[in-house]
């Protein structure tokens, strides 16, 4: 890779992040308003897990993804349109408007549909492994999950699976400290979420998950393990939600120490920052970067606000799939 | 043609199906243990030597492994998951009712889940936790397919068209109609062999059968209830009254039109279920069929609302039987005009 | 031009009341997106109303230990461009 290619692909991961923030917050006020239906589950703060993640993935590898999976979306290639068409209910969504915000997603780049079930994904992606392996395909897939979904039984028997099998599977905990209002470590003995790959038979590794590039890195190489046949791979990866659970949380649950601790290790400050240092873009370039995705964004709710709602005709489409092929 | 039971016939659409399309397996617990079993009831019987590799045993983890086979699905294979006892589809309930019946709706039509899941169910003498019928629990999932055959022509086609469906079936198996053989040979097991052709069939997904013509009553009833019910029809007809037997076969969705034709035809419906009356299948049938036929009359006999008892004698007093059959008829043929 | 900002449904439980703590910015102060307006008590606790523009808050529509509704206009701002 030459210079300017490892320069673009760096700025490629700040603009990323970039455009995640500006879509949560503008999000965040659509909802202050009163004009979105439904709820938000949002992931400021958690901007580099998703996009370092991404990044290291080929555009056919999949990911799976939960309840709030904005973030998961705009990383893995999804557009703020269908995002935001999907959100307002409109016909055009990425799911046409039968899935909501809590199952965003999209095959054709690579994202099922969110599972809002706590740990529901991480069985479907064992699922996905497997057919990878008996198609003797090398796609991964990528299973993002939070740190409260580790006390369900699914965790445990889908990364079991995954192990004895050797499938292609990156299980991706993004570690917040909190599953809901619950601190971590109310909920497990050993907080180290990593540790518990070696009692499977693999390996675990814990990130600084606000560091977009150490993440990236994290993940290359567990998706270089998975494609030659080495298994599955645990990356924990140590974050913070700057946002409430869901709309309605005002995160009293979280100190104000923390909070402000966290705050200070913003992922997109800090990789801003080391760009800047490092010469790679300056202040006004990080600024423009910001002006083009909230333009982005103001463009693609406009457009939504008036995209086609479904019939009521459409309600009953599509329960079941045609029956069958030859 | 050769004249087999249910087990067999199982086997045989399970391997045709895998030879004719590489992208069936098998996956389950002890389905594929050389020198082993072949599952429960033998169906996977040394299907591992055949296909190595894709008779997949699995860890004792229902919820795990049939959220793996929904993945695996959901990537354009063709998974047959096998759970050892109906009972034990409560620890999968997750992944197939909020995964693998619901993905196709909520993605818009992105995603398919083609997906069988076989299981078996009904009293054996193993007491509550391995007898319940299981029917009730999957009927009223919307994207959920559920069949139930009672011999083993049915058997096999219902299986070989639930592998070619690209949704997701879910297949009940009575324990007493798989006349399994030997060691794995039940007391109380029924006949339910079937000739059974040599050329490739398939038996349609939404089609009840008609398994004895007749113009007093109808006798709706699917698995180990429609041979009893068919045994009570005998009875019936020595005694001037001519049931009509419809074996159920297609629980969800319901065939409505062969469901409704019978009973209008009748006027008189008696909905048979091993299982409790309360919330059962029975009652979706009963209602449905009130609602399409003016003054239907209508009995619904069922077991109590009781855990499935051990003791033999409990036990067969909670399963219907075709004592109690011809008696509910013999009422139903008396009531009104 | 000029912006109603409405109460956003904060409240943990839904339906319950929400009363106007204090206002934080006084009238004809500048504003920014995202910048604190007011706070209120829900049911669960103190918190605070975000500004969805900036500009310059043109006028306040509640007072302090006053009830005020889900969708209720509680400020309007003139917004910049």
């Amino acid at each position: 890779m030459t210079a300017r290619d490892r320069a673009d692909s760096r700025l490629g991961l700040l603009e990323r992040m970039i455009r995640i923030r500006e879509f949560e917050e503008g999000v965040r006020f659509l909802f202050l308003e009163g004009s979105m239906p439904g709820t938000i589950h949002q992931c400021q703060g958690q901007e580099a897990t998703a996009v370092g993640v991404c990044a290291a993935l080929r555009p056919d590898d999949f990911i799976t993804s939960t309840f709030r999976g904005h973030g998961h979306a705009l990383a893995k290639g999804l557009t703020e349109q269908e995002l935001l068409d999907e959100l307002f209910g409109a016909a055009t969504g990425c799911c046409k408007g039968k899935g909501g915000s809590m199952h965003v997603g999209d095959m054709s780049k690579g994202m099922v549909p969110g599972i809002a079930i706590v740990g529901g994904g991480i069985p479907l992606a064992t699922g996905m492994a497997l057919a990878f392996k008996l198609q003797k395909s090398d796609q991964v897939v990528a299973c993002f999950f939070g740190d409260g979904a580790v006390a369900e039984g699914a965790f445990h028997e889908a990364v079991n699976m995954a192990a004895i099998w050797g499938l292609p599977v990156i299980f991706v905990c993004e570690n917040n400290l909190y599953g809901a209002s619950t601190r971590v470590d109310l909920v497990m003995k050993n907080p180290r979420i990593a540790d518990r790959a070696s009692s499977y038979g693999f390996a675990g590794e814990t990130v600084d998950g606000n560091d977009v590039e150490a993440v990236c890195a994290a993940a290359k190489t567990a998706a270089a393990r998975c494609r030659e046949g080495g298994g599955p791979v645990l990356l924990e990866l140590l974050t913070y939600r700057q946002t409430g659970h869901s709309r309605r949380d005002a995160r009293a649950y979280q100190p104000e120490a923390e909070r402000k601790a966290w705050a200070a290790r913003d992922p997109i400050e800090i990789f801003a920052a080391r760009l800047e240092r490092e010469g790679v873009i300056d202040e006004a370039g990080v600024e423009r970067m910001r002006a083009q995705a909230a333009k982005r964004f103001t463009e693609a709710v406009e457009r939504a606000r008036s995209a086609p709602q479904p019939s009521p005709d459409d309600l009953e489409s599509e329960v079941f799939a045609p029956e069958s092929q030859p | 043609m050769k004249r087999q039971g249910i087990a067999e016939s199982l086997r045989d659409a399970i391997a045709e199906e895998m030879e004719r399309d590489p992208r069936v397996f098998c996956i389950g617990e002890d389905i594929g243990v050389p020198g082993g079993w072949g599952g429960a009831f033998t169906v996977t019987l040394n299907l591992e030597k055949r296909f190595p590799g894709r008779i997949l045993n699995t860890p004792i983890a229902e919820l795990g492994f049939f959220g793996v086979a929904t993945g695996a699905a959901i990537m354009g294979m063709r998974p047959i998951v096998d759970v050892q006892y109906g009972d034990f589809l409560f620890l999968a309930s997750d992944q197939i009712v909020n995964n693998a019946a619901k993905l196709h709706y909520m993605s818009g039509g992105q995603i398919r889940v083609p997906m069988v899941m076989r299981a078996p169910v009904g009293a054996t003498g193993r007491s509550a936790q391995h007898a319940q019928s299981m029917e009730r629990y999957f009927i009223g999932v919307p994207g959920l397919k559920v069949v139930a055959p009672s011999n083993a022509y049915d058997a096999k086609g219902l299986l070989k068209a639930a592998v070619r469906d690209d949704n997701p079936v879910m297949m009940f198996e009575h324990k007493l109609l798989y006349g399994s053989k030997g060691a794995r040979a039940e007391p109380g097991a029924v006949d339910a062999t079937s000739d059974i052709p040599d050329e490739d069939y398939t038996v349609p997904l939404y089609a009840a059968s008609v398994m004895r013509p007749g113009s007093d009553m109808t006798i709706f009833a699917w698995l180990l209830m429609a041979h009893f019910a068919l045994h009570a029809a005998e009875q019936l007809a020595a005694e001037g009254i001519d049931a009509e037997v419809i074996d159920v076969r297609a629980l969800a969705p319901l065939d409505w039109p062969t469901l409704e034709r019978s009973a209008r035809k009748t006027g008189r419906a008696l909905i048979v279920e091993e299982g409790a009356k309360t919330g059962g299948l029975g009652a979706e049938i009963a209602a449905g069929l009130c609602e399409r036929v003016r003054r239907l009359q209508f009995e619904r006999l069922a077991s109590p609302n009781t855990p499935v008892p051990f003791s033999p004698t409990l036990e067969n007093a909670y399963r219907p039987d075709v004592a109690r059959i011809v008696a509910a008829a013999r009422r139903l043929a008396g009531s009104g005009e | 031009m000029r912006i109603d900002v409405r109460m956003p449904d904060l409240a943990a439980t839904e339906g319950s009341d929400i009363m106007v703590k204090r206002w934080l910015i006084p009238k004809g102060a500048r504003v920014k997106r995202g910048q604190a307006l007011l706070e209120v008590e829900t049911d669960k606790a103190t918190m605070e109303v975000e500004s969805i523009a900036t500009g310059v808050l043109a006028e306040t529509c509640v007072r302090p230990d006053g009830k005020v509704a889900v969708g209720e206009v509680i400020a309007r701002i003139e917004a910049e461009p």
